[in-house]
């Protein structure tokens, strides 16, 4: 007699319910007669309504007064009963109900039943749900089961036992014989088992790892013997036999052979003869195959191996199957580090895989495509991202953008060429780009000093096509304010120069002061931009005058504010105008060559003593040139403060420094020379330095440098680090592996900590790298850190 | 990070803190710690491989996967096309409330992808494999370090299964025989990993499981508990 009778005909009642009160009133009133049935003396039903209760919970209504029915029916000498019973256990309760404790007992009972389908059940609920202290109690009997059952038994006990060595992974030593004898059955459901036990063994304990290293030579074996058997109809799936299996088995040789030579050539040729001998026509051989390539690229594999498992990801990518693709791309993603120049040659197949239809296998295209640019491949790689990004969607957007942010900086071939790259970016897809572009794209214009004609007419035109995109109009305005004299003059080598008078600039500069769409940090841009311009042009500077006294009334008190001092400049310090308001110098940033990581002396960033923000630069240092400027005023420095990314954290500095608070100001300027770096590391001729910048009270950043004074370049350079238990690391990317001969470049690294216990820090720094062809590894230990530190 | 306790639970018992501190608590073992995971990425630096020693905690590259515990199956679930549950099977503990949620974003995501579109998808940290039979989807919740392709293998072989002891099976099958399913899915799948590799043990199992089922008679004979 099955339960299912009266459960089927409250089913069918429920799914006849038309609307949804309908249905909730259904199941109400079966709710009621459930618990009225619980309550009652048993009549035969329990297991019924207990089904029926289960249902009503998968459709999303709260069934808790069940789990005391479970416990009762579980207890049951009755096999339907149990079975609901132990079904509601795993669907209605779990270890953080108090009830999930009462059903220990009942368990450790059916464990030792003397049906065997009891004791599966126990079993069954016990991997799914046992909690860490029903596992230990449990374990003993676990160990009992595993060593003298048959084997459907032993399969589920094996299960078992990896779900205690999960929760309590002290267990494992208990289950590391059994696991042993195991691995001799004949069983495959056994077999299974036992592999996916002693994966987990090893994964937790480097001492059982050493133990079944000895056992890699009985896995080759059973493998071969999986590979080369004939045809089993119960175990064939599409020509591979038992695929499930393989797999496991390559999972654990993988972790096996893990950083150890022995056990890595036992392994060699089989993982030849799978790589060649499986068909990977359908998905199983695939998965077989896929797995094979990442144990190759895991372990010590010769290069032969190696090479092949590249080729195989290769063939995948050409696969017409998308699921396909995107694994093989997944894969190489993970390889494009230690073999770039094998991934190289599938260059044009991913970046083909950019115009894929299908959103996931754009999504790693595109990863894969950022991790493949390099100096050589530049121009025609950029010119496919940037075809991408017209038509990518929207949440890859931003990924992209900093991508190819990042990529134009590491890689440009010319300056015209990166800035180029930035303003197609920004008229594409302006809205998805990080606060710090604007200063970014800011200080490579005033670097670029010959190509200022240049880059403002371009930004002129794009100023009056659209000025919906914050960033790039916050950027033209800023070129305009400054280089419009250029724009002015009408004539420019580079590009077709536009004609305009006076009176247009300072229009377009003035819609955008009006416009609604303007951000207020925009229209700050806007306003101090007109202010420059009065001394740059010649006839309409009591426009600006009258502008700028408009703006002294305005409800945004930042724009208020600016607009007060430069009326003042008008009125009272009219004599120093000119030179308040001259060109700006060039701006350097401090930090060689990349975007990451915060420049050592970062000075404005005193002003913000509120998080720890990633990836801030302020290229803007004014500090020397500026700060003579800055006793009059916030002064003119203040335009192109990052209000964007000050603003967005907290607008109280950005206005403060606007000229309120200059002692302030200055006096955070004067604080930091930079912070003193001290060597930590000399050997062979590399240098390592360490400086820190303390950001926060328990944050800190330290940078290490690392310089080379000897002959020959050192490469794969690796920086490692280990803290103390209550500090918190991260690494951010170092910018490059390689540095160069006599000291002609170096390497840095910023690493951010956070010691909020501010224990006594120390950090331990593994050093590699390879210095004249042999490989040199190095630790070292630093316990006292430069004034700086706590 | 601490991994966050019901006190009730630990009553005297320490939990032993787990060697892979910072990795193990992202799965920490009482609660599902979603909310840990955008926190915990932050401890995870690249290019640091662990340092022996105990005074030092254990720093993984999560990108390699050195030393990080190869983990199961996270959840399983079967959705219709209108967006009902009609099985689900959680293999990690999860909160009621945690529970609707996942499930909510699942169908949302899963239901919307297009056809021929690729089965794989990110999620919160987890790989989601789904496969659509008529008007069922089928969606599991990966770990990190799990083969995609395989878990496509293991729900075509539960879908078959399905198949041999219905015969022809479809979605009001699964409906109305729901602990049916069920109990297949516990010959088949245990605490998140594959139980049986073999096509035909688990019908065997399912057959001989039915025939201890009582007629009424017995049922009334045998003494309640």
């Amino acid at each position: 007699m099955s339960p299912s009778v009266r459960l089927q005909e409250m089913i069918r009642v429920i799914r006849g319910a038309r609307t949804q009160g309908e249905e909730r009133g259904v199941i109400q009133r079966e709710c009621a007669a459930i618990r009225a049935q619980f309550r009652q003396a048993d009549n035969g039903t329990r297991s019924h309504n207990l089904a029926k209760l289960l249902y009503v919970h998968m459709l999303g209504y709260p069934a808790h007064f069940g789990q005391m029915e479970c416990v009762r029916l579980i207890a049951s000498p009755r096999y339907n009963e149990k079975r609901v019973g132990y079904l509601g256990a795993m669907m209605l309760l779990d270890e953080k109900q108090d009830a999930s404790l009462l059903i220990t007992n009942s368990i450790k009972n059916d464990l030792s039943h003397s049906s065997q389908y009891v004791q599966s059940l126990a079993l069954c609920t016990l991997a799914c749900m046992g909690s860490a202290e029903m596992c230990r109690d449990l374990a003993p009997e676990i160990d009992r089961l595993l060593r003298a059952s048959n084997s459907y038994i032993k399969k589920k006990a094996a299960l078992c036992a990896v779900h205690m060595v999960r929760k309590v992974p002290e267990l494992g030593e208990l289950f590391t014989p059994a696991a042993r004898s195991l691995l001799s059955e004949k069983n495959h459901g056994v077999l299974h088992g036992a592999v996916v036990l002693i994966t987990e063994l090893c994964e937790r304990n480097p001492d059982t790892l050493e133990q079944f290293r000895k056992a890699v030579p009985e896995l080759v074996l059973m493998m071969k013997g999986l590979v080369m058997s004939g045809y089993s109809p119960e175990h064939n799936v599409a020509g591979i036999s038992d695929p499930f299996l393989q797999v496991r088995i390559l999972r654990l040789l993988r972790i096996l052979g893990r950083n150890n030579d022995t056990a890595s050539d036992a392994m060699n040729d089989l993982l030849a003869q799978v790589a060649t001998n499986t068909d990977s026509s359908k998905t199983a051989g695939s998965a077989v195959l896929y797995e094979t390539v990442l144990t190759v690229m895991d372990i010590k594999s010769e290069s032969g191996l190696r090479v092949l498992a590249v080729n195989i990801l290769g063939r995948f990518l050409l696969n017409n199957d998308r699921n396909i693709r995107y694994i093989s791309m997944t894969s190489l993603q993970k390889i494009v580090q230690t073999d770039h120049n094998a991934v190289q040659r599938h260059r044009g197949t991913i970046v083909d895989c950019l115009k894929d239809q299908d959103a996931s296998v754009k999504r790693r295209a595109l990863e894969l495509s950022l991790a493949l640019v390099s100096a050589v491949n530049i121009r025609s790689l950029m010119k496919e991202l940037l075809l991408f990004l017209s038509s990518c969607p929207p949440e890859l957007r931003a990924h992209t953008t900093s991508g190819i942010f990042n990529a134009a900086e590491r890689y440009a071939p010319s300056q015209r060429w990166h800035i180029d790259t930035i303003l197609h970016v920004l008229t594409t897809a302006g809205g998805d780009v990080r606060d710090e572009t604007v200063p970014n794209l800011i200080q490579l214009i005033t670097t670029a000093t010959e190509l200022h004609c240049y880059t403002v007419h371009k930004l002129y035109r794009a100023l009056i096509t659209d000025i919906s995109v914050q960033s790039l109009v916050q950027v033209a305005c800023w070129c305009i304010g400054e280089y419009g004299d250029l724009l002015l003059r009408g004539e420019c080598e580079e590009t077709e120069p536009v004609q305009v008078t006076e009176d247009d600039v300072l229009d377009a500069l003035e819609t955008v002061l009006q416009s609604h769409m303007s951000s207020p940090a925009t229209r700050g841009f806007a306003l101090t931009a007109t202010m420059k311009l009065s001394t740059r042009i010649t006839h309409n500077v009591d426009r600006i005058r009258s502008i700028v006294s408009i703006y002294g009334s305005c409800i945004d008190v930042e724009l208020q504010q600016r607009a007060v001092e430069y009326n003042a400049l008008f009125k009272k310090y009219d004599h120093m105008r000119a030179a308040v308001l001259e060109r700006m110098p060039v701006i350097d940033k401090s930090s060689p060559g990349h975007t990451n990581g915060e420049s050592a002396g970062g000075t404005i960033k005193e002003l913000e003593p509120t998080k720890l923000t990633q990836e801030i630069v302020f290229p803007q240092e004014p500090s020397n040139q500026v700060c003579d400027l800055l006793d009059l005023l916030g002064g003119s420095g203040e335009p192109f403060q990052p209000s964007p990314s000050l603003s967005s954290t907290a607008p109280g500095p950005a206005s403060s420094t606007a000229g309120g608070d200059l002692l302030d100001l200055l006096g955070g300027l004067d604080v930091t020379p930079a912070p003193p770096s001290v060597t930590v590391y000399e050997k062979n001729g590399v240098t390592l330095k360490l400086q820190t910048d303390t950001q926060t009270d328990t944050g800190m950043t330290v940078t290490l440098t690392a310089t080379n004074s000897t002959d020959g370049d050192i490469t794969g350079l690796t920086l490692q680090a280990a803290v103390p238990k209550s500090v918190q690391l991260q690494m951010k990317a170092p910018s490059g592996d390689v540095i160069p001969a006599h000291g002609l470049g170096q390497v840095t690294q910023t690493v951010l900590l956070n010691n909020p216990n501010k224990v006594s820090l120390k950090i331990r720094v593994r050093v590699c790298y390879t210095s004249q062809s042999s490989v040199c590894q190095d630790t070292v230990q630093i316990d006292s850190f430069p004034s700086t530190a706590w | 990070m601490v991994s966050q306790l019901n006190p009730q639970h630990c009553g005297n018992l320490t939990l032993p803190v787990p060697m892979y501190r910072n990795v193990v608590n992202i799965f920490s073992l009482n609660c599902w710690p979603y909310s840990h995971i955008a926190a915990s990425r932050w401890f995870i630096p690249k290019n640091v491989f662990p340092l022996s020693g105990s005074l030092w905690t254990n720093i993984k590259n999560k990108r390699c996967g050195e030393l990080m515990p190869i983990r199961q199956m996270h959840f399983l679930l079967l959705l219709s096309r209108q967006g009902k549950l009609r099985l689900q099977k959680w293999f990690t503990p999860v909160t009621e409330r945690e529970k609707k949620k996942v499930t909510r974003e699942m169908t949302l995501m899963v239901l919307a992808r297009p056809p021929h579109s690729c089965n794989f998808l990110l999620w919160r940290d987890l790989k989601i494999v789904y496969k659509r039979y008529a008007s069922l989807y089928f969606c599991c919740g990966l770990e990190d370090q799990d083969n995609e392709l395989l878990t496509l293998e293991v729900l075509q072989r539960y879908v078959e299964l399905l198949d041999k002891y219905f015969g022809n099976v479809c979605e009001l099958d699964i409906i109305f025989n729901f602990e049916k399913a069920y109990f297949i899915l516990d010959e088949f799948l245990v605490g998140g990993e594959l139980l049986e590799t073999s096509k035909t043990a688990v019908g065997i199992a399912m057959e001989e499981a039915e025939t201890l089922q009582e007629t009424m008679e017995e049922y009334m004979s045998k003494p309640t508990y």
